[in-house]
């Protein structure tokens, strides 16, 4: 294909993305500087571009494109934010859409990627930054918490698992001496994630999946582990020290760098939480959060 | 001497496979002669519906059907998309790999929607050239499926029909008819479908699609939400005449009824291809909606199943 003719149809791809994608409509669209550059055309000669129907004029057959554009993605993000869409109330949460959709244009060849921005989208348009910033919680903040629990519920339900594997078993962990604890390195199944909340969004998402038509909760912090079993996405709420010490053994730390860690920071009695990794170990294998336990020592030939 | 259909066979009466319907196929092993899947929702998918495919691959044929290839588009070629597809094809064992003739966006996005070309010749070296790097990376013909679409362009020189004749002539690509995308454009191009029908090279159509579309009054939009309607069932008995029997798939994306339904509204093919009325009344042309709660196919999302 000749330059110049590849040009041409570049042209008109261009024209026509930015008319049928414009916020304001499609005569808006024409008149917008992007389209200008592409094709200098007014709305009263638009048919020596698109041509009409008999039933339609270039400017309403153009429209079509353009009514479905929105509508198509709105109702993508809407399946995938199906908590916060109830948060908001329908027209808010379009309002919101509409302004992400200009924003973070999909750019890949799956709609599964649509809402990958949209948490970071809500942070970033928060009326409130300047008081964000200063480390103040209040509604927008339940807001992104929400959209990213929604966010990562959906990631993990069609990202990398473990089904097929056999999971950490109780045992496993219970045949090694106490003393080599320390040496301990417990490896997540792929699709374990942590999340910190500044509200209660995970009972609300539970509260709204009961269709029990919940009210924004007050701020609680909230801690939970996403993870897949049999293609299922489990929630777990688990304790902020729990956090802390699945959020260091996710990084690939062992046991002993772990309990140093969290002893420094909670001021905590080793007994004590000796005590606690003994409870949480068999909460952890029962929920299939690891596939392995390896020791350095141990490995060591 | 092409060979019909491109050498491949008739797989018989489909269903376009929709997560919905998952349970349903698990569960029952419904006696359905294939399956066609779209290819965005599974190349990537590393849980339920992947797994959910490959056990539906090991009992039935697969298609692959895409709706992101973009093959009319200026961008370069997604390669690393191509390589997934291409692996998929190889893991599920798909028959063959289709896609729109269109373009769905410009300057690294993605519109999502399967969007008109200009039909000239400038336009088909364009689409030609990028069918036959296609072609040698994915190691197969393409086939590629004639749209919906609500505009014509002032530059366009050629019917649609001469266009795909052309583009399959100079590729050795293969065509995917949907025959209710020929009635849903001749309506809004003020074209006669017949006439569309007796331009297509027939040896060249290895696939048939079939859908519902809705009234919009001055203009239909290809919904996929509804009944094959009468005229497009005419349209059909053509296609089986000149083919003489094609691997026919009904597609149903919005307002999804049980599968059931479904898979009864592309049997309703076997009456037609014995050139019979079909048993009960003929779907026909329903009054016109409101266009702005119309929007075309595709629209494709899978739901997370959480606890």
């Amino acid at each position: 294909m000749e330059e110049s003719r590849r040009f041409e149809l570049q042209k008109l791809q261009t024209w026509m993305q930015v008319v049928i994608s414009h916020a304001g409509g499609i005569e808006a669209g024409i008149a917008s500087d992007d389209a200008q550059k592409a094709i200098p055309i007014e709305m009263d000669v638009l048919d020596t571009v698109v041509s009409p129907s008999k039933n339609l004029t270039s400017a309403e057959r153009l429209g079509i494109y353009g009514n479905a554009y929105f509508a198509r993605l709105m109702e993508c993000l809407r399946e995938s934010f199906p908590a916060l869409e109830h948060a908001l109330g329908s027209e808010l949460f379009d309002e919101f859409s509409l302004g992400y959709l200009q924003r973070y244009p999909s750019q890949s060849y799956s709609l599964c990627h649509l809402g990958d921005q949209f948490t970071q989208h809500l942070q970033e348009t928060r009326p409130d930054a300047q008081e964000s910033l200063a480390g103040h919680v209040d509604w927008p903040d339940f807001l992104i918490d929400l959209a990213s629990l929604e966010r990562n519920i959906e990631q993990v339900f069609d990202g990398p698992g473990s089904e097929g594997d056999s999971p950490l078993e109780l045992s496993q962990l219970e045949s090694i001496d106490p003393d080599r604890w320390p040496e301990m390195i417990l490896h997540p199944v792929p699709s374990l994630r942590l999340l910190a909340l500044r509200f209660p969004v995970n009972d609300y998402y539970t509260a709204f999946r009961q269709d029990e038509n919940p009210d924004m909760p007050p701020p609680r912090e909230q801690y939970v582990a996403l993870n897949r079993r049999q293609y299922v996405v489990r929630r777990l709420e688990i304790e902020p020290l729990e956090y802390q010490l699945l959020e260091k053994i996710l990084k690939g730390n062992s046991i002993g760098q772990v309990i140093e860690a969290v002893t420094l920071s909670a001021n905590l009695e080793l007994a004590e939480l000796a005590n606690l990794l003994r409870k949480w170990f068999q909460k952890w294998t029962e929920a299939h959060f690891f596939s392995d336990v390896t020791c350095n020592a141990m490995d060591e030939p | 001497m092409v060979e019909p259909r491109l050498g491949h066979p008739n797989l018989g009466l489909g269903v376009g496979l929709r997560t919905v319907h998952f349970p349903f196929i698990l569960e029952h092993h419904p006696e359905v002669d294939w399956f066609e899947i779209i290819s965005e929702n599974f190349i990537d998918s590393q849980g339920r519906p992947r797994h959910t495919l490959d056990k539906i691959a090991e009992r039935y044929p697969i298609v692959m059907h895409g709706v992101s290839l973009s093959i009319g588009s200026t961008d370069p070629l997604n390669f690393e998309y191509l390589k997934k597809l291409k692996k998929l094809a190889k893991e599920t064992q798909a028959h063959w790999i289709s896609d729109h003739l269109c373009w769905t966006g410009i300057a690294g996005r993605n519109t999502h929607d399967l969007l008109p070309l200009p039909l000239n010749d400038a336009t088909l070296e364009h689409v030609c050239d990028r069918i036959r790097i296609v072609q040698e990376f994915l190691e197969r013909p393409l086939i590629l499926e004639n749209p919906s679409s609500y505009v014509t362009f002032a530059e366009s020189t050629m019917a649609e029909w001469e266009f795909l004749a052309e583009m399959t002539k100079a590729t050795e690509c293969g065509l995917l008819l949907d025959v209710n995308n020929v009635y849903v454009s001749s309506v809004n191009h003020d074209f006669d479908p017949e006439i569309y029908l007796k331009h297509i090279p027939f040896d060249r159509v290895v696939q048939c699609h079939l859908a519902g579309h809705t009234n919009c009054g001055t203009h239909l939009i290809d919904t996929h939400d509804g009944e094959v309607i009468d005229p497009v069932w005419q349209l059909y008995r053509e296609v089986h005449r000149q083919t003489g029997g094609i691997s026919t798939l009904l597609e149903w994306d919005a307002q999804i009824p049980p599968f059931e339904k479904v898979h009864a509204e592309v049997l309703k093919a076997k009456d037609h291809m014995a050139e019979q009325l079909p048993k009960g009344d003929a779907a026909i042309e329903s009054g016109p909606v409101d266009q702005t709660a119309a929007v075309p196919h595709p629209l494709h999302f899978v739901t997370p199943e959480v606890q």
